[in-house]
């Protein structure tokens, strides 16, 4: 038995024969944690470094035939098949608490909202008692503390596609939603109750928030796991738009029109018939732009051919 | 099946073969009341039979592999900050069943050994 003192070493050695596969490499690092537990155990006991690791891989057995063994059966199947294959290998925990929690915390947040907006809209309209309107202030804090709470927490967790966000970053991302959600709220409020330090306040968190985002979103780093990125650089191929570049620039001629039409119906819409109709030029043109990505995205004759689609061209 | 353990260096008191061919069952058992990583599945049953039973962790990995893809057991990731990162296994609805049955064939087979073995037969 040769006795290695360096279980990474040792890992190392014992899959250097071996083609690197995300299956070897998943292997390799379940064997890799479960050494380090036996290790710890083994130091807690008192036994020297060297010897506890020593004693874990004596312990752990021959592995060259387990590892021959998952090198050999080597699928190699469709891209989806890889997807999930790499999927299962690199599927994190996900905690209950953390699920209930966000669960809880979102019911919360939804109801905060729609109790600011229709609190905001009554108010507005003079239709809301004055304790609603006096609460509502309350209510948009709390909503930007559950919102800041969701995000925070969510991004500080590591799934099975990216790694955790730093715990600062994700501390500043939440206090970004908090401010910007109680910002927003302020504003709306102050419709119902025209009061010169909501509008103020809302303002300023609003801004603070949008300014706190650009400052986080340019210094943001990538967070995807390898074997994520992996599969998106295999994956972009199979896009539609990278596909095909001419419907990628025909949708983007789309979209300006659609959306120039949309707001010059808006504005006419407003001064016309005012701002009661006129937000239904927007949600048409939404609507709209989405028929079109659609159409785009998958045409209706779904083989994916390089042959140009007979679209006629309606603008 | 061969009888005592095939290993020269070390002849346990026990049928290692006979062990081995419930390897399955019997990591379907440590995991039937919690989600457990590899080492500590191999402690658990280290500490069951109170050090009489070593399983090479070798196997165990074997095991693990052949249960996933049964689906037996899930497999995932912990999310552990610190220290090594653990896989750990968890047991699935189709492995209950499986374990329950395969706890049943074995009684009977142990009745029934049992019984032969016992057996002084009726010679008249």
């Amino acid at each position: 038995m040769t006795t290695t003192d360096n279980i990474h070493r040792y890992l190392d050695e014992a899959f250097a024969d071996i083609p690197r596969t995300p299956e070897t490499a998943d292997l390799k690092e379940e064997i890799r944690g479960n050494l380090q537990a036996r290790v710890a155990e083994l130091e807690a006991n008192g036994t020297t470094p060297e010897a506890a690791a020593a004693k874990a891989i004596t312990e752990l057995g021959d592995i060259h035939e387990l590892i021959d063994s998952i090198g050999e059966n080597e699928p190699a199947g469709s891209p989806g098949d890889t997807a999930a294959r790499l999927m299962a290998l690199n599927r994190v925990r996900v905690s209950p608490a953390y699920v209930v929690r966000t669960v809880l915390l979102a019911v919360l947040l939804a109801g905060g909202v729609t109790i600011v907006t229709v609190g905001s809209i009554l108010g507005g309209i003079g239709i809301a008692p004055a304790w609603l309107v006096y609460a509502l202030p309350v209510e948009a804090v709390l909503s930007g503390a559950f919102l800041g709470l969701i995000v925070g927490d969510t991004l500080g967790r590591e799934t099975s596609q990216h790694y955790p966000t730093s715990p600062g970053r994700a501390l500043g991302f939440g206090l970004a939603s908090f401010a910007g959600l109680i910002g927003l709220g302020f504003v709306a409020i102050w419709f119902a109750n025209p009061l010169l330090w909501l509008l103020l306040t809302g303002c300023v968190l609003a801004l603070a928030s949008l300014i706190a985002f650009i400052a986080l979103g340019v210094t943001q780093t990538n967070r995807m796991k390898p074997w994520v990125k992996q599969l998106n650089s295999t994956y972009l191929i199979e896009d539609r738009f990278s596909q095909d570049p001419a419907s990628a620039a025909r949708f983007g001629l789309y979209t300006v029109v659609i959306w120039v039409l949309a707001f010059a119906g808006f504005v006419v819409l407003s001064i016309v018939v005012g701002f009661v109709w006129s937000w239904l030029a927007l949600l048409a043109g939404l609507v709209v732009f989405f028929l079109v990505l659609a159409r785009m995205l998958f045409p209706a004759d779904s083989k994916v051919t390089t042959h140009k689609p007979a679209d006629s061209n309606k603008n | 099946m061969t009888p005592k353990s095939a290993d020269p260096a070390q002849s346990e008191p026990f049928a290692s073969d006979l062990l081995r061919g419930h390897t399955d069952t019997i990591v379907l058992g440590t995991l039937r009341n919690t989600e457990r990583y590899g080492f500590e599945i191999y402690k658990t049953i280290r500490d069951a039979t109170g050090g009489d039973y070593e399983i090479k962790e070798a196997t165990l990995y074997a095991t693990f592999r052949r249960l996933v893809k049964d689906g037996l057991v899930d497999a995932y990731w912990g999310d552990e900050t610190q220290g090594g990162r653990r896989k750990y296994y968890r047991i699935t609805d189709a492995g209950r069943a499986v374990y329950t049955r395969n706890v049943a064939d074995w009684n009977a087979t142990q009745r029934i050994i049992n019984t032969l073995l016992t057996h002084k037969g009726t010679d008249s």
